[in-house]
Order: C-alpha cells, then sequence, then structure tokens
C-alpha cells in the first residue's frame, strides 16, 4: 500500500503544474461549463483528479470552518460525498439547481437559477425532511411580511419560500464569500479592522430589530463578507446577514419539551446560542442577539468560540446546555498571544464579557448600546463595560450554584490568597497591573475550573443548599482523582486548592493528603506543574499543616518553602530578601537560647524589614514572604523562652497581610489571633481585646460560626476577657470554641485541642470553680499522655506545676524520645534530617526544657539529654557547640555527673576547633578536663555504673578525640569501651562492630 | 525543581542580528529553541484547554528576537521562512510522541491534545494530521519547493495571504491563487485512506521505484 501510493504521488506530483492549470481554468466556469471543460479540454488521465480537487475546493468555501487544513483530517474525507443532494439540474419550482454549496442544520444549500421572471443566482435552501412539519411554512409567511421590510446593505434578502417535492425551501440572496471569521484570519486583519467589520454587522442586526426580526441563530456561518458578484447588494468586502428570520419559522420547535437530543444535535452546536434559548424559554427578545454577537466577537478576536464546538459535540445534551447555562469562558485574551493580547486584555474582555453575560439584565439592553461601546472604545473614550468585580463574582457564582456563600468565600479565598497572595513569578509581566489582571485570570480559571470539574459534577452539590463546607469539600475531595483524570498539572492545582480550603477550615489531616499529593505529583512529573507562586503556597499550607499535625517532616517542607520564597523575591527585592534572611537565621539558632542577643537581633533585621516593605506596591506578592517569615519568626519564639517578644513578628504578619489579603481572610485571622495572645499575656488587654473583637466580627462575616478561625478567634478573645477578669463573658467563647478546634484537629492530642484545654483550665481556675477545672485537667492529662510533641508539653507547663505528675511523665518522654534519636544513629547517618528535622527538634525540646526551673534530678536528665542529643548530629552539625555549652552551664557545680560533665567538654573541645576564634590551647584544655572528669567517673563508680551507657559515653568521647587529632586518647577509650560492649551485648551488637570499625580506621591511620 | 529564573524569564532574548537574520543555517537552530522555550512555557502557563497558537508563538519570538522596529519584509520574510520550519519540526516531534503514546497502549489522556487546538483552523491540530500534512509536503517539496513553502507557512507559522506573499516574495493575487490550489490539493491528498494510514503504522515513509 505504501509503496502504491508512493508511485502513485510522485506521478501526480510530476504533473503537479498542468493540474492546476486546468483547475484555475475550470475555476473561471461556471458549473455547466466545467463539466464540459473537463470533458472536452482536460487529459483523460488527470480528469478524476481534477473532479476531486474542484469538489474539494466548492467543499472549502461552502464550509468555511473546514476550509483549511484544521479540519482537512476525518471530517475532509468522511463528508466528501455528502449526505444524498439535489442533481444539479433539478428544478426547484422555478430555480434550477446548479451546485451544492453547503450543509447546515436546517438542510442542504444550494447555488440554484432563477429562471423567472428574471435570470439571476440566487442561494437556495432545502429544508431537512422532518424538520418542516406542516406548519413551517404557514409560520414562514408570517414572517416574511416582517423580513419583506428589512432593507439594508448588510442583510441578504429572503426572496421566496414554497414547497416543491424535496422539501419546503427557501430563497435567499447569494453571498458569495468567506465567513467573517474566515475571513479575517485570511486577511490577517487587524483587531480594529476586525472591530470595524463586526460594527458593521451589529448595524444590521439592529436595523432588523427596528423592524422587530430577531435573528435567533447569529453565528460565524450566518455572516459571510461578500467579495465580488453582481447578484449581491452592498459594498465588496463589508459583512452581510444571512438567514434573516429562518430560526424562529424552522426552529419553533426547539421550545417544545419532546426536543430529543438527536434532533437537537441536528440542529447545530449551541456555541453561539444564548442562555435563555439553550434553557429553552420562549420569551427571547433583542438581548438573546446580542449574546450571540458577543460570542461571534469572540471568535473574530480569538478565533475560537467561547464553548469550544469540539467539546460541547462531546458533551450529552443535558451537559451542553449546563456549559451554556452555567460556564464562564475565559476572556478573549487569555485565547491569545502577544501583541493581541495586550491589545484585547482589559476593556475589550470587559466588553466582550459584558455581552455574554448569563443573566440578559447585565447585558448591554441593545445592539446599538453594544456597538456604541465599541466606538467608544475605537475612539478611546471610557467603555460602559468594566471589569467584573470580585465580590460579584463571587455572588454570581453563589447564586448561580445555590452554595453556601461560605463555600464560595472558601474556595475562592484558598485560591486567590495562593495565586494572588503568594505569587512571586510572572516576574516576565511589564506592569504590575499586568501582574494583577494575569493573576486574577488565573485565579478565576482555577476556581471555574475546580467548581466544573469537582463540585458541578455532582448534581447534590449544585442543589443542595444546606449542605455543609466540609461535606462539599469532601465531595470535591472524592472527586478529583476522576475529575482530572490524565491531567496531572490540574489535578496538583485542584488538590493545592483544596487543600488549601481545609486547611482553612482547620481540616489538617484532609488537608495534609491533598497538600502532599499535590506536591508529589509536581515533583513526579517531568515538568513542573505548580508555577512557583503555587507550589509556594502549597508548601507554605503543608508546612503549617503538618506543625499542627505534629509530624516530623514539618521543618524539612518548611525549609523547601523558605528557600522557594527566597530565590523568588530575592531576584527583585535584593536587600528586603537579606533582611528577612537574616530575621529567619537569627530565629533558627538562637530562640531557643536563653539569650537575648539572637532575638533582638531578628527584631532588628525585621524592623529594617519593614521599613524596606514599606515602598511595595500593594499588589507584590512580596508582601506575602514578608508576613509568612513575620509568622515563622514569631510562632518560633512564641514555644521558646521568648514567647513575650513573638508579639512584633505577629504585628508586621498581620499589618502585611491586611495589605495584600481581603479583609476576612483566614490568614489574617491567624495572624490577629496570635497577636492578641502575646498581648493578652503582656496584660495589654484593651488592645487585646479591641482587636480580637475586630477579627472576630470580620472572620464571623466570612464565615459564619461554624469555622476553624472563627473558633480560634473567639478562644483568643475569651482568654483576654478571663485575663481581664470578666469570666462570665469569657466562659460562653471559650466553650463555642473549644468545640470547632477539636473537631476540627489532626488528631486529639495536637495544638489546638491541647491549647483549647489549657486555656478553659486556666479560666476555671482563675474563677474559682473546682469542680469545672478537675474536668478539663483529666482531660488533658490524658491528651498529654498521648501526645510526643514538645509543642504540646510546652503548652502543659502553662497548666501543670513542675513537678505534676503530667509534666513530669511529659519530660520522660521527651527524654525517651531524644534518647531514640541519639541513640538510634551513629555519626552522619541520621536518617532523613537532611532537612534538619531531628535536629530542629532536638533544639526545641531543649528549648523548652531551658525554660524549666531545675532542681537537681531534673537537671541530670536535662543534661543527659541535651548531651546525648548533640551526638547524634553529624560532625559539623551546628547545634553541638551550643548545646555543649548549654549543659555546661547545667552540669557546673552540680556533684556527681562525672560522665555527662566529660562529654560536655569533649563536645566543647570539638566546639573550640569549630570555631575560629578560639585558641588550640583551648581545646586541649577542655578535652583534658573530659578525660579527668572520665577518670573520675571510674573511680566514683568503681566500674559499677550503667556498663553499657558508660561505654557508649567513652566511645563517643574518644570519636571526639579522634576528630581532634588526640589519636592516643581516642585508641584508649575507643578499646575501652569495645571491650565493654562486646562482653556486654556480643559481637554481633551494632554498637560494639561500628566502635570496632572506628578502631580499624584509626589504626590504618596510624 | 528547574531553577526559577529559567521558569519565568525563558531563554536568553538576545536579539538577533542582521547577519543571523538572513543566515538560515543560524536562524533555524535559533528560533527552534526559542519556540520550543515559548511553546514549553505557553503549555505550562496556560489553563487546561486552552488554545496554543503556533501562529502567536511565532510573533511573539518575532517580537523577542528581533523587536518592534521592523527591519524591512525581506528579513521578515526570512524569519518566518525559518520560523514556520521550526515550528512544523516541533510540531511534528509532539504529533510523533503523542503517535506513540496512543499506540505503545498508554491509556493515559495525552494533555498536549488539548491544548493544540487550533485559532481559526490554519493549523493543522490532530497529531495525525499534523504527521499526514507533514508528510505531504516532505514529497511536495522534492518538486514544487515555493509550494511546499507555502503551505508550510500557512500551516505552521499561521502566516497571513498577505505575509506569505511578503514571505516569498511574490504578489498577493499569487498567493491566493496558489493557495486555493494547494488547499484542494491536500484535502485530495490526506483524504485518500493511505494516507491516514501511513501515520498509523509509524514507519517510515519508502519511496517504491
Amino acid at each position: 500500500m505504501i509503496g502504491k501510493r508512493g508511485s502513485r504521488m510522485s506521478n501526480q506530483l510530476e504533473r503537479l503544474e498542468e493540474v492546476e492549470r486546468h483547475f484555475h481554468a475550470a475555476l473561471e466556469l461556471s458549473p455547466a461549463e466545467r463539466r464540459a471543460y473537463l470533458r472536452e479540454q482536460a487529459p483523460a488521465t488527470l480528469r478524476p483528479q481534477l473532479e476531486r480537487l474542484l469538489a474539494a475546493d466548492a467543499e472549502t468555501l461552502a464550509r468555511p470552518q473546514m476550509s483549511a487544513p484544521g479540519g482537512i483530517g476525518r471530517e475532509g474525507g468522511g463528508s466528501r460525498g455528502g449526505p444524498p443532494g439535489l442533481e444539479p439540474g433539478t428544478l426547484v419550482g422555478p430555480y434550477r439547481i446548479e451546485d451544492q454549496i453547503g450543509v447546515g442544520g436546517f438542510g442542504a444549500v444550494y447555488r440554484a437559477q432563477q429562471q423567472e421572471p428574471f435570470t439571476r443566482e440566487v442561494a437556495l435552501k432545502v429544508i431537512r425532511p422532518g424538520l418542516g412539519g406542516p406548519d413551517v411554512l404557514a409560520r414562514f409567511d408570517a414572517e416574511r411580511q416582517a423580513l419583506a421590510l428589512m432593507d439594508h446593505p448588510g442583510i441578504a434578502r429572503v426572496l421566496d419560500a414554497g414547497t416543491a417535492d424535496a422539501g419546503p425551501f427557501v430563497v435567499m440572496e447569494l453571498v458569495r464569500g468567506p465567513t467573517i471569521t474566515r475571513h479575517a484570519i485570511e486577511m490577517g486583519t487587524s483587531i480594529e479592522e476586525r472591530l470595524h467589520l463586526f460594527l458593521d454587522v451589529c448595524r444590521a442586526v439592529q436595523h432588523a430589530h427596528q423592524k422587530g426580526v430577531l435573528h435567533r441563530d447569529l453565528k460565524p456561518s450566518n455572516v459571510l463578507v461578500h467579495t465580488d458578484g453582481p447578484e449581491a447588494s452592498g459594498a465588496p468586502g463589508r459583512p452581510k446577514v444571512i438567514d434573516f428570520g429562518i430560526a424562529k419559522a424552522f426552529r419553533g420547535q426547539l421550545t417544545d419539551k419532546t426536543l430529543d437530543s438527536a434532533r437537537y444535535r441536528v440542529l447545530g452546536t449551541p456555541a453561539y446560542m444564548s442562555p435563555e434559548q439553550a434553557r429553552g424559554e420562549v420569551d427571547i427578545d433583542t438581548r438573546s442577539d446580542v449574546y450571540s454577537l458577543g460570542a461571534l466577537l469572540y471568535e473574530l478576536l480569538t478565533g475560537r468560540p467561547p464553548f469550544e464546538a469540539d467539546r460541547l459535540s462531546e458533551l450529552g445534551l443535558t451537559d451542553m446546555l449546563r456549559v451554556v447555562i452555567e460556564e464562564e469562558p475565559p476572556p478573549p485574551s487569555a485565547c491569545l498571544g502577544e501583541p493581541d493580547r495586550r491589545k484585547v486584555r482589559g476593556e475589550l474582555d470587559w466588553i466582550v464579557s459584558k455581552a455574554l453575560e448569563k443573566d440578559r439584565r447585565r447585558r448591554y439592553a441593545s445592539v446599538s448600546e453594544f456597538g456604541a461601546d465599541i466606538e467608544r472604545l475605537l475612539t478611546g473614550a471610557p467603555v460602559l463595560a468594566g471589569p467584573v468585580s470580585r465580590r460579584y463574582r463571587l455572588q454570581k457564582f453563589v447564586s448561580r450554584h445555590r452554595l453556601p456563600v461560605a463555600l464560595a468565600a472558601v474556595l475562592f479565598i484558598a485560591l486567590t490568597a495562593g495565586v494572588i497572595g503568594t505569587g512571586f513569578g510572572l516576574l516576565e509581566a511589564s506592569t504590575q497591573r499586568d501582574v494583577a489582571r494575569l493573576e486574577a485570570e488565573r485565579a478565576r480559571a482555577a476556581t471555574d475550573f475546580l467548581v466544573e470539574t469537582v463540585a458541578l459534577a455532582d448534581p447534590e452539590i449544585a442543589l443542595d443548599p444546606n449542605l455543609s463546607i466540609r461535606t462539599l469539600l469532601d465531595r470535591a475531595g472524592a472527586r478529583v482523582a476522576d475529575g482530572t483524570r490524565g491531567q496531572p498539572s490540574a489535578e496538583a492545582r485542584v488538590r493545592s486548592a483544596l487543600g488549601r480550603a481545609y486547611e482553612s477550615q482547620g481540616e489538617h489531616a484532609l488537608a495534609e493528603q491533598h497538600l502532599r499529593r499535590a506536591v508529589a505529583i509536581h515533583d513526579g512529573a517531568s515538568e513542573d506543574v505548580l508555577p512557583p507562586p503555587e507550589l509556594y503556597a502549597t508548601l507554605w499550607t503543608l508546612t503549617h499543616v503538618l506543625f499542627r499535625l505534629e509530624l516530623p517532616d514539618a521543618q524539612e517542607v518548611a525549609h523547601r518553602a523558605r528557600q522557594l520564597a527566597h530565590d523568588m523575591v530575592r531576584r527583585r527585592h535584593v536587600e528586603l530578601a537579606a533582611a528577612l534572611d537574616e530575621m529567619t537565621r537569627a530565629i533558627r539558632s538562637g530562640a531557643h537560647l536563653p539569650e537575648e542577643e539572637p532575638v533582638t537581633r531578628a527584631l532588628d533585621a525585621a524592623a529594617r524589614a519593614e521599613a524596606l516593605a514599606a515602598d511595595l506596591d500593594p499588589k507584590d506578592r512580596t508582601w506575602a514572604l514578608v508576613a509568612d517569615s513575620c509568622m515563622d519568626a514569631g510562632f518560633s519564639l512564641w514555644y521558646s523562652p521568648h514567647e513575650g517578644r513573638s508579639g512584633p513578628f505577629f504585628r508586621c504578619a498581620t499589618e502585611a497581610r491586611r495589605r495584600f489579603l481581603p479583609a476576612g481572610h483566614p490568614d489574617i485571622g491567624e495572624s490577629v489571633s496570635m497577636w492578641v495572645g502575646v498581648l493578652t499575656r503582656a496584660g495589654e488587654m484593651d488592645a487585646a481585646e479591641s482587636l480580637a473583637r475586630g477579627a472576630l466580627d470580620e472572620l464571623r462575616s466570612t464565615f459564619g460560626d461554624d469555622n476553624f478561625q472563627v473558633a480560634f478567634a473567639k478562644a483568643r478573645l475569651g482568654e483576654s476577657l478571663g485575663a481581664q477578669g470578666r469570666f462570665a463573658e469569657a466562659e460562653p467563647l471559650l466553650l463555642e470554641s473549644h468545640d470547632v478546634l477539636l473537631r476540627g484537629s489532626g488528631g486529639p492530642a495536637t495544638f489546638f485541642p491541647i491549647d483549647s484545654h489549657s486555656r478553659l483550665i486556666q479560666l476555671y481556675r482563675a474563677w474559682g470553680r473546682p469542680d469545672e477545672e478537675r474536668k478539663y485537667r483529666r482531660a488533658l492529662a490524658d491528651l498529654g499522655a498521648r501526645s510526643t510533641w514538645p509543642v504540646a508539653w510546652a503548652m502543659m507547663r502553662w497548666v501543670f506545676e513542675p513537678d505534676e505528675q503530667p509534666l513530669v511523665d511529659a519530660v520522660d518522654r521527651f527524654v525517651g524520645r531524644v534518647g531514640l534519636i541519639a541513640y538510634s544513629a551513629r555519626p552522619g547517618e541520621l536518617p532523613g534530617d537532611s532537612g534538619g528535622e531531628a535536629t530542629a527538634e532536638v533544639r526545641a525540646i531543649a528549648a523548652h526544657l531551658s525554660a524549666l526551673p531545675l532542681d537537681a534530678p531534673r537537671t541530670l536528665v536535662v543534661a543527659r539529654l541535651l548531651v546525648a542529643s548533640t551526638n547524634a548530629f553529624a560532625p559539623g552539625a551546628d547545634v553541638r557547640p551550643e548545646t555543649a555549652a548549654l549543659a555546661l552551664s547545667y552540669l557546673e557545680g552540680q556533684p556527681g555527673l562525672h560522665l555527662d560533665r566529660a562529654e560536655a567538654r569533649s563536645l566543647s573541645a570539638l566546639g573550640y576547633s569549630e570555631s575560629s576564634g578560639s585558641a588550640p590551647g583551648d581545646r586541649v584544655a577542655a578535652l583534658d578536663q573530659a578525660f579527668a572528669d572520665l577518670e573520675a567517673h571510674d573511680a566514683e563508680t568503681d566500674g559499677r555504673g550503667d556498663a553499657w551507657f558508660t561505654a557508649n559515653a567513652k566511645a563517643r568521647i574518644g570519636r571526639a578525640a579522634a576528630e581532634l587529632g588526640d589519636r592516643w586518647r581516642a585508641r584508649v577509650l575507643l578499646e575501652d569501651a569495645a571491650a565493654t560492649l562486646r562482653l556486654q551485648l556480643g559481637e554481633g551488637n551494632r554498637d560494639y562492630l561500628a566502635v570496632a570499625t572506628e578502631l580499624r580506621a584509626l589504626d590504618g591511620e596510624s | 525543581m528547574v531553577p526559577p529564573s529559567d521558569e519565568v524569564l525563558g531563554p536568553s532574548s538576545a536579539r538577533l542580528t542582521e547577519a543571523q537574520l538572513h543566515s538560515a543555517d543560524e536562524l533555524l537552530p535559533i528560533l527552534y529553541a526559542e519556540l520550543r522555550a515559548l511553546a514549553k512555557r505557553r503549555f505550562r502557563d496556560e489553563r487546561p484547554g486552552a488554545t496554543l497558537q503556533p501562529t502567536a508563538l511565532v510573533h511573539e519570538a518575532w517580537l523577542r528576537l528581533v523587536g518592534e522596529a521592523d527591519p524591512g519584509w525581506n528579513s521578515r520574510g526570512h524569519f518566518f521562512g525559518a520560523a514556520a520550519q521550526a515550528m512544523r519540526r516541533i510540531l511534528v516531534e509532539k504529533a510523533r510522541h503523542k503517535a506513540r503514546l496512543r499506540h505503545g497502549g498508554d491509556q493515559r489522556r495525552v494533555e498536549l491534545g488539548d491544548q493544540e487546538r487550533t485559532a481559526g483552523g490554519v493549523i493543522p491540530s490532530r497529531a495525525e494530521e499534523i504527521l499526514a500534512v507533514d508528510q505531504v509536503l516532505e514529497r511536495l517539496e522534492t518538486r514544487h519547493p515555493r509550494k511546499a513553502k507555502l503551505a508550510e507557512l500557512r500551516f505552521f507559522a499561521g502566516l497571513t495571504v498577505p505575509e506569505c506573499a511578503a514571505a516569498l516574495g511574490v504578489s498577493v493575487g499569487t498567493v491566493e491563487r496558489d493557495w486555493r490550489f494547494l488547499k484542494a490539493w491536500l484535502l485530495d491528498q490526506l483524504a485518500s485512506p493511505e494516507s491516514l494510514h501511513d501515520w498509523q503504522t509509524g514507519e517510515p515513509h519508502v519511496e517504491s521505484t
């Protein structure tokens, strides 16, 4: 077959010029003459090909949308024969058929020759059998009276109608030329020229409207730009509207409830049909034509209809109508590339959107008003149409889908917060205005997408106004995989949006699932499926969720989010990024230490960052980074010995968020609530109360009462009132919020439930209500016993005294936890600590413990803990010198504890060797002291101490000695440790094996 | 993750020199890289279902590589000629990849399919069409390079009739006439059942002798 085609083709190529000559010659002739020409002038071998070519040519003219290779494939081949039509020469009334020039929804269209009373060429439309019905002609006759009144160069006249053997037919003025959209593409007309063409169409339709005739079926194939032909009236190159009034006569049945989808399809794509027509409403007026003209303008500008025909035709009737009735097409500019995008974006987008409004009351009231707005645009005057406000979109979205307001708010806010609020990409957009517009478009597209694919696909969601947000999100969540199948980018974005929506609802566990999946899709794809701003928003939200769920990789994700954000902003705001970097670094390295210096440094950096940020445009997404960094810093301090100094960071975050987020946004609520907490504890009650009330009102007006951030704000307000002794006012607030906070968290033993319990305990304690206090204390002790996270314990210390059992238990659990980290790892092999996760955890624990007033036995615990933990990390981990110093400060002056002191000293020695400022003598002295402590330990215990513990400590000190180049001491200690470990644990023990390996390495070196 | 700078700024957009504009050997690789990068970014930026317009990409490349100042029709001709060729390669590569996926039993919907919808139907959209058009043009080139070039400009760079005329250095009337014939001829070529078969087998086309 291949070979055959090859030879046929080369043969054809050889004679291509000859074929072309005959082709053009034939085109000059009438169809009848053509047949004679082919018979008499063309070589017989070329005749079949020429006939095919002429047929193909006729097809490209008659079916404009198929005239280019865009549709060449199946359609071109499949319909070559066409439906059985009338043969040339057939008489239909007084008209002689010449050739078929098109097939439409109503039937076939022919070029025909009128024989009498005079000869002229006309277009003759034979109505498809079965479509007409007996009353069609009667209806058409009534319509003709009105049609006869129309006389406009932009309207093709209807000349006649009747019934012949072939069926009912209509005769119209023959217009030769491409459709208006085809013409625009073929000639490469500019946007301005297209608008002028379109204005001509508006004038023609307006004329008809003045005569009381609606078109009802305006679409590109009904607007032709006629190029020649003596029969046609009007100037060449101007558009002409055909088929006026035909729709009313022949499409009367459209309103019939019995309409079936098969027939509906016959009548063509509803791509240009107004929503009220799609709904089958009887009361159609001029605004319906306004809509169709809007759709026409859309295609004229973008090359495609608002709803793509391919897509519509794949849908069933119900879905097809739903799309027309409910879906918002993307703005025209979104379908264009530069430079056209720039020209269309803004006013022209607005104009088209106004014409395409679903609610006809919001459209242009008339075609002349529509046209006038375009004229204003062309002359540079301000247009009537404006950007659709976010609030209005939201409103429309809600009323359209009858969803609770809160769902819309949640979805929209989650999406815009991610994209508008925290986007850093798109730096190539030339102005902030462009950026804002582009992002609004993207946010809206994402909302639409989410609603389309997920929410609307479940009819119950669209219809039941009483579903809770949670239920809606759950259903959306269940559908997301199906709704986005095969589109990883869409799935990632939808999951990111859902995750953020869940997070704002306090549904942390569900949020985690979706956000993690979104990130996993992103990481697994060969290309970036989430653009940096969205990836950032996803990671940042995930960080918070992980912290609240107390999951160990929170730090790792936080680190990645910070890196990404800094990378994004660094390129534009160098100084600001540097200030934020410094702030973050100071907090990370020093928040857990008792010293004030790092905190002061962070505060200075924050003040500098704020001053630099003051010049930012409110729409600049750098604001988001300022806010997020401040929140991060604030949270770090809040759970540290410096909790009272976190206020300025939360204030800074609040103010930054108020700049770029809409009022009532849950993120503002979060930072305000944290700030209120700081103020309350600092005793600034008036400020705390007024802030808390303001935040609560804003949040409640958006979300109602059953919302996580609302509950959190209530809790903070209640806390502040309780601290002022206004117990009776505080109690209902705290109890209301308690339920929501308990329900909305990842687990019972996590941050918010513990936080909420401790508030109630404090309230009842201060109020003198021991029964209630006891009830919540018991509940909290129970929760505490199930939590392994230092933050939970840190919060418990607000409630329990240091020697109370729940707190003692908690300390023990942390010792166990750190011990596990410390002893489960050899140097350099701590699993998963690339993001500093374990380091950070130990640091956090160290910070909380350091805040504790220490008695002697607890000192032992703390010291062991710190010393052991610092050994867990790879050489060079920056936590080592500082925790060693901290441990030593606890150990100095304590009786006994030689072994711990020895370890701490060896670590200081390492710390000295790592800090460039110290003299070599310092570390030698430190190591000497460590050795002295070890000897004291051996003397004191006389070998009766915990042999395994001692051996491991000796091994660790031996490693430090090796690292410091003291090979002799290293060998003594390691051999000692190895002997004990082998004796106690056997040769297969991994501790023993590790030490043995180190010994061999030491031998190898010497 | 791709470093953010690549993501946001795209490839370097150094302006073309006069000499580069006139050297097909230099122009083609530059345009190929530029258009691929633009297309890639467009695919990623646009929402699903959005339209990829090779025409728009080519014009965007023009703005980036040449700028607003028009260096004259001659240069435009060279540029768009090379751009059409580059775009053709890119689309053919994509189409091959897609066809392979489909025939490799991969049941996933290929996302590019949605995004290659055409604007105004000048550019072939479906993978099979692109491959079929490419093959037909390949043969046409052997004997009728000007006609093949015209088809390439129309299909793959989406040039308008007047632009084609300028690029080819002939009159608008000539292009209109040539195009009308070419359209019919291509339609006829592509409608033959064999042409649809070839891309499906994915086998190289062997000229029989």
